[in-house]
């Protein structure tokens, strides 16, 4: 269960985003909202790497107050994910499973599933937009995360990709109840849309769509 | 006469970019050289006349003494470096990615005119300095050394737009590794050592000439302060100009960590970790410098190098709370810089660790998420 008390985020004196109370309780939400809106920004504060007044609980841990517990429940996959040229895919996966605690081998399926094994043990500077980006996705499933934040993970993979994306979603969501929030202006995949609720991003705060 | 695209576009990206990159930096070393050697109060008085007759006789040197010529010409070179660093560096930025292609289409001679402007203005300082030389020179009769040294920075000139030439119409191999990265392939890297492989891996200039500058203070300070016998007082000068010679690499620390660690931001490490360990990447960059000091000052050195890195560890958490703005950034070293020189003059340096780590880890606490950062 995620949880916001008197969140605020505001860059300067502009204030971005504005929460009172609200409650997510697990599913797959489809984060809504136009260009600028602050969805970015909600998710990122939510991944624990932007400053913000007030609070967000995962489980009843403060991400304030116990950053380090908070920070190992949950992932997260950037919009344009960018990760030290020199390193491999491989080494990528490696350190992030090592700080994630994920279970040995559990990359195996996903990089098997996405076909990334012929460029794994490339340097990252030598992939293009859409090969990171799987990289991207992949490393956001390792561990045990409760919460995974997707900011627009449908942009830049291909369509096959795209709907074994899915399947890694619906699976995950449905073994371990991990709560998914995506961001995307593109239209979701039609199995996924029947699972999602609809978050709006709309005039500086968060609404649950009914 | 009206510029072409071609030169409007790579002066803006590069010479300006350079300037920009460097202002403070420059402000910094003139703005040191000119407060310390020009306008500080001398004790009694001297003559007017003493200190225009000492400026000639500075500028003099240059265009009579060979070895003065061989500095002038050395700090040229290390300079040429340094702007063939940075514009090799912005070619292959994402965002200028297009000079590739666009560079490449104009004929030879126009590519030639355009980045001939460009490396022209990047050394104007030099090219002032050396025309302002060799028009007393001419004056006083010295006619050989003010032609080798125009001839001189002529020569570095065509070279740089040679490479600039080079670099811009060379097809991208975006699978290179450097050597070391490759024998490094098989080992699984440390988290908290990824800046000193980046380090190894695309900035080997910086840290060479900050090498360099490293080992000018260590021979230099000693050798200019050899009669002084009182313990720690020049060794610890040493170690605070060390520390400030790192400066930069110590920005790009801050700058790699924001740009290619972003995502580390979300991994399950306390503050304390992610505070202590750029100890680590320190150690490893200094390690020519904490051997030179074990040798020379054998259990002492511990002190000493426990003055530097906490100066260093202060001025990293400085960047957490400033951000990227490299102007700000030297106006706190120079501050800091003058209240450390004051602290070895008084002769309490052991209050240096004690003090400058605490106030190091709370400012890096409390701007770790910086608010004030554009995200």
């Amino acid at each position: 269960m995620l949880q916001f008390n008197n969140f605020r985020k505001s860059y300067g004196h502009h204030p971005i985003l504005e929460i009172d109370q609200l409650v997510i309780e697990s599913g797959i939400y489809w984060i809504k909202g136009v260009n600028g809106s602050g969805k970015s920004t909600l998710l990122k504060s939510i991944g624990g790497f932007l400053f913000f007044d007030g609070e967000i609980l995962l489980n009843n841990i403060s991400i304030k107050k116990d950053g380090v517990a908070y920070r190992k429940m949950v992932n997260f996959a950037d919009a344009e994910p960018i990760y030290p040229e020199f390193l491999t895919g491989w080494e990528m996966i490696a350190l992030f499973a090592k700080a994630k605690q994920a279970t040995p081998g559990q990359e195996s399926h996903f990089v098997e599933s996405m076909k990334m094994e012929g460029y794994l043990s490339n340097a990252v500077g030598s992939y293009s937009s859409g090969m990171l980006k799987k990289l991207s996705l992949v490393l956001a499933f390792l561990g045990k995360p409760k919460v995974i934040l997707l900011d627009e993970p449908l942009i830049t993979i291909d369509t096959e990709s795209l709907s074994i994306l899915c399947q890694w979603i619906l699976k995950k969501h449905k073994e371990e109840n991990t709560i998914f929030l995506l961001s995307s202006h593109q239209p979701l995949n039609e199995e996924l849309l029947i699972k999602a609720r609809v978050l709006l991003v709309d005039r500086q705060t968060l609404k649950m769509e009914k | 006469m009206r510029q072409s695209p071609l030169t409007n576009v790579l002066m803006k990206i590069f010479s300006s970019g350079f300037y920009r990159m460097h202002s403070g930096i420059l402000i910094f070393l003139f703005g040191t050289i000119l407060c310390y050697c020009v306008f500080i109060n001398t004790l009694g008085s001297v003559p007017i006349w003493a200190f225009t007759v000492w400026n000639l006789m500075i500028t003099l040197s240059l265009v009579s003494s060979p070895v003065i010529m061989g500095f002038f010409c050395l700090a040229a070179f290390i300079y040429a470096v340094k702007s063939w660093q940075y514009v090799a560096t912005q070619l292959v930025a994402r965002n200028n990615e297009f000079l590739y292609h666009s560079v490449s289409s104009f004929d030879k001679w126009q590519q030639f005119k355009s980045w001939f402007y460009v490396q022209f203005s990047i050394f104007l300082p030099l090219i002032a300095y050396a025309l302002f030389a060799s028009i007393i020179g001419f004056n006083f009769g010295h006619y050989i050394i003010p032609v080798v040294v125009l001839l001189y920075l002529f020569v570095l000139l065509i070279l740089s737009v040679w490479i600039y030439i080079r670099l811009s119409n060379k097809l991208i191999d975006i699978d290179k590794q450097t050597v070391l990265i490759r024998l490094l392939r098989k080992w699984s890297k440390p988290f908290f050592l990824l800046y000193t492989l980046f380090v190894f891996d695309k900035l080997k200039i910086t840290y060479l000439i900050t090498k360099a500058i490293s080992w000018a203070l260590i021979v230099g300070v000693f050798a200019v302060f050899s009669d002084i016998q009182d313990g720690p007082t020049v060794p610890s000068l040493v170690v605070l100009m060390i520390a400030i010679a790192h400066t930069l690499l110590i920005y790009n620390e801050f700058r790699f960590n924001e740009k290619y660690l972003y995502f580390s931001r979300n991994f399950p490490f306390s503050i304390a970790k992610q505070f202590s360990t750029a100890f680590l990447n320190y150690v490893v960059l200094m390690l020519p410098e904490v051997l030179w000091f074990v040798s020379a000052f054998g259990i002492d050195s511990f002190n000493l190098l426990l003055q530097g890195f906490s100066v260093m560890i202060l001025f990293r958490s400085l960047l957490y709370w400033i951000g990227l703005n490299m102007k700000n950034y030297l106006i706190w070293i120079f501050i800091l810089f003058n209240l450390v020189f004051l602290i070895i003059l008084y002769r309490i340096t052991w209050l240096l660790p004690p003090v400058f780590v605490p106030i190091a880890y709370f400012v890096f606490q409390k701007n770790y998420l910086n608010k004030n950062l554009i995200d």
